[in-house]
């Protein structure tokens, strides 16, 4: 079965489970920002 | 908080390929406060080994589109807009601080696996009908919480019509759906948009496979849509702007990371050009960044806006968080924003329509809400191959940090410390609200409130300000207690501070028909127990003043018992919450955790 663009990302990402809709994952993330009012 | 939370955790340096923090929020400068928070944060940017962007430097969105954004990678953002990245082909997701601080320590981040719903797009925008129109056409189809726990994927031949700031201007209002994010392809289109910002070796091709199956689909034909308006005061409250044509307007206000792009201003300018606006009719622009400011001064068509009698403003948020250029009472006042929250402009009374460039700048000549489409002549705009690159105002990361000292001023006060959870909840429903209540209801932004964001306990005093103003002082003085709402509770901003300063006031659970995701993730972080009612019709049975018993022993079955001393009645509540979330709760927050984690 073919995978959605959001699928083939998060999988690239993934650290903990699977792409099983409304189940708990986990990814790596490549890059933050932050913005003053909330960075403080 | 996200720099005051990353200190705690105690490590020498990010662990991200990339982080930058932006400084666009804050920089009205009323007194000490915000200067002295932007020179904490550009310490703690070279400290830690951060790119800074500079006040005045542009608004993040926008910049991180321009400089950074790559197809293809993960962006965590404390802000509620970051989804703006996904314009390029990123998964870009806003998060409360203390998650995007986790991340720069080098931590995974955690949600649900969203459905993913397919935005399949036909046809060619229409003259006068804008990028803006099209997330308003989402909005109007599926409302603030059509996209809760869901991802808004854009395919379908319309998709190479737009441009990649067109396609940041979807991306970015597609948060105000409760979207986890939205996300375009990277195609050829993203190409030339990364080598006119020369980051052409960043792109790659990226696509959904011919076969992907999606959970939903939308479909919007671009060639049908037409000039639409979001009426007071939400964001999904979206009518066509013939429906309310001809309603005086007192203030215009173009920007915004939603639509402060070079090709929105240029649209602006040239609409305005040769023209006046009406003469009791505001306008102000909010330029999206320097590169955008210094195209529009070199083309000539900067002088279009102000000849008209526009007030240029810096590049920064402004008047979209209430920062300055507040309306007058009673105002209709017409913004190119992403929100039109109650009292989110400054002025209470002020009713505010969210519209497109378009829209607005011809009913800044016309002095009432004018469709477009009535100009004339869509006016031609050319838009650079090239755009002139000038990073001077973004300090890079730092190596040698040794030395490096944080500078903080006298506002910025420590973190709060809170304690475990006790088994049994009690205490008083200190306010019972309904359905959508947003971050700006719960702890308000604007002029006045945002620069306490340093100081936890002064920003506590206004935590519902707007809709209670005796709720801090109530809520102290009976040492804490519940708060009950409807559904979507938490709607609008990734503001940690709406849980954050809660908690400080004792907050001890939220019970709601439903939570708004990022919300419901910063309640957890900082150990406020977020309950649904198991059956909804539960809510009209409780009322503020009710002194409840909340019993959190069986809250790994899913399930915990409310019991309603006042009025004699039990209630199921259910949560949402995973085994790891539960475990952050009763620790009273994430924080402890993660320093943990990294001792």
């Amino acid at each position: 079965m073919g995978k959605t663009l959001t699928e083939k990302i998060i999988k690239s990402h993934l650290v903990e489970g699977t792409l099983e809709r409304g189940s708990v994952i986990s990814i790596t993330i490549n890059q933050t920002l932050t913005q003053d009012a909330t960075g403080i | 908080m996200a720099y005051l939370q990353f200190e705690a955790i105690g490590i020498p340096r990010i662990k991200t390929e990339l982080s930058v923090s932006y400084v666009d929020h804050n920089t009205l400068q009323t007194d000490f406060k915000n200067p002295d928070d932007h020179r904490y944060l550009q310490s703690i940017a070279a400290k830690y080994g951060l790119y800074f962007s500079r006040p005045g430097n542009g608004i993040c969105h926008q910049l991180h589109l321009e400089r950074f954004a790559r197809p293809g990678k993960t962006l965590l953002g404390s802000d509620s807009h970051t989804p703006t990245g996904g314009g390029v082909g990123m998964i870009a997701i806003g998060a409360g601080g203390l998650d995007v601080a986790a991340a720069m320590a080098g931590d995974e981040f955690y949600l649900k696996m969203p459905k993913i719903v397919n935005v399949f797009l036909t046809g060619k925008l229409p003259d006068f009908v804008s990028a803006k129109d099209v997330i308003l056409e989402v909005l109007r189809r599926i409302g603030v919480k059509g996209g809760v726990n869901k991802v808004l994927e854009y395919t379908g031949p319309g998709v190479k019509t737009l441009t990649v700031p067109e396609r940041g201007t979807i991306t970015n209002m597609g948060t105000e759906t409760g979207a986890t994010t939205s996300i375009f392809p990277s195609d050829n289109v993203t190409k030339e948009f990364l080598i006119s910002q020369e980051r052409g070796d960043q792109w790659i091709q990226l696509e959904p496979d011919e076969d992907a199956v999606y959970d939903e689909t939308i479909k919007i034909n671009l060639s049908e849509l037409v000039p639409l308006v979001s009426l007071p005061h939400s964001p999904g409250n979206v009518k066509t702007v013939k429906e309310v044509e001809g309603l005086k307007v007192d203030q215009v206000c173009i920007g915004s990371c939603t639509n402060s792009s070079l090709r929105d201003l240029k649209i602006s300018a040239n609409i305005l050009k040769g023209k006046t606006i009406n003469e009791h009719t505001v306008l102000t622009v909010s330029p999206g960044s320097r590169q955008v400011v210094d195209h529009m001064i070199k083309s000539g068509e900067m002088a279009y806006l102000i000849e008209a009698g526009a007030r240029i403003l810096e590049n920064a948020c402004g008047p979209c968080i209430g920062m300055g250029l507040a309306p007058k009472s009673d105002a209709v006042t017409l913004r190119t924003f992403n929100r039109n929250f109650l009292g989110r402009s400054g002025t209470e009374s002020a009713q505010t329509y969210l519209v497109s460039p378009e829209t607005a700048a011809v009913s800044a000549i016309h002095g009432k809400i004018t469709d477009p489409r009535s100009f004339g002549n869509l006016p031609e705009i050319k838009m650079p191959k090239k755009f002139m690159i000038n990073d001077n105002m973004i300090i890079p990361p730092k190596e040698d940090t040794d030395s490096i000292e944080i500078v903080r001023g006298p506002n910025i006060k420590p973190l709060p410390e809170f304690n475990p959870l006790q088994d049994k909840l009690e205490g008083e429903i200190l306010l019972k609200v309904g359905d959508d209540i947003t971050t700006d209801a719960i702890m308000p932004a604007g002029a006045e409130i945002l620069p306490l964001r340093s100081n936890i306990p002064e920003i506590s005093k206004f935590v519902f300000n707007i809709v209670d103003p005796t709720f801090p002082e109530r809520s102290l003085e009976k040492q804490g207690g519940f708060i009950v709402g409807g559904d979507n509770y938490g709607q609008g901003s990734s503001r940690e501070h709406a849980a954050i300063a809660p908690k400080y006031l004792g907050l001890k659970a939220v019970i709601v028909k439903s939570f708004a995701r990022i919300h419901l993730a910063n309640l957890i972080n900082f150990g406020i127990v977020p309950l649904t009612f198991v059956n909804k019709d539960d809510y009209d049975k409780i009322e503020q003043g009710d002194k409840i018993e909340v019993d959190l022993t069986t809250i790994d079955s899913g399930n915990v018992t409310l019991k309603n001393l006042t009025k004699g009645t039990e209630s199921n509540l259910a949560h949402s919450l995973s085994e790891t979330e539960i475990k952050v709760l009763k620790a009273g927050g994430k924080l402890p955790s993660i320093k943990q984690r990294h001792s």
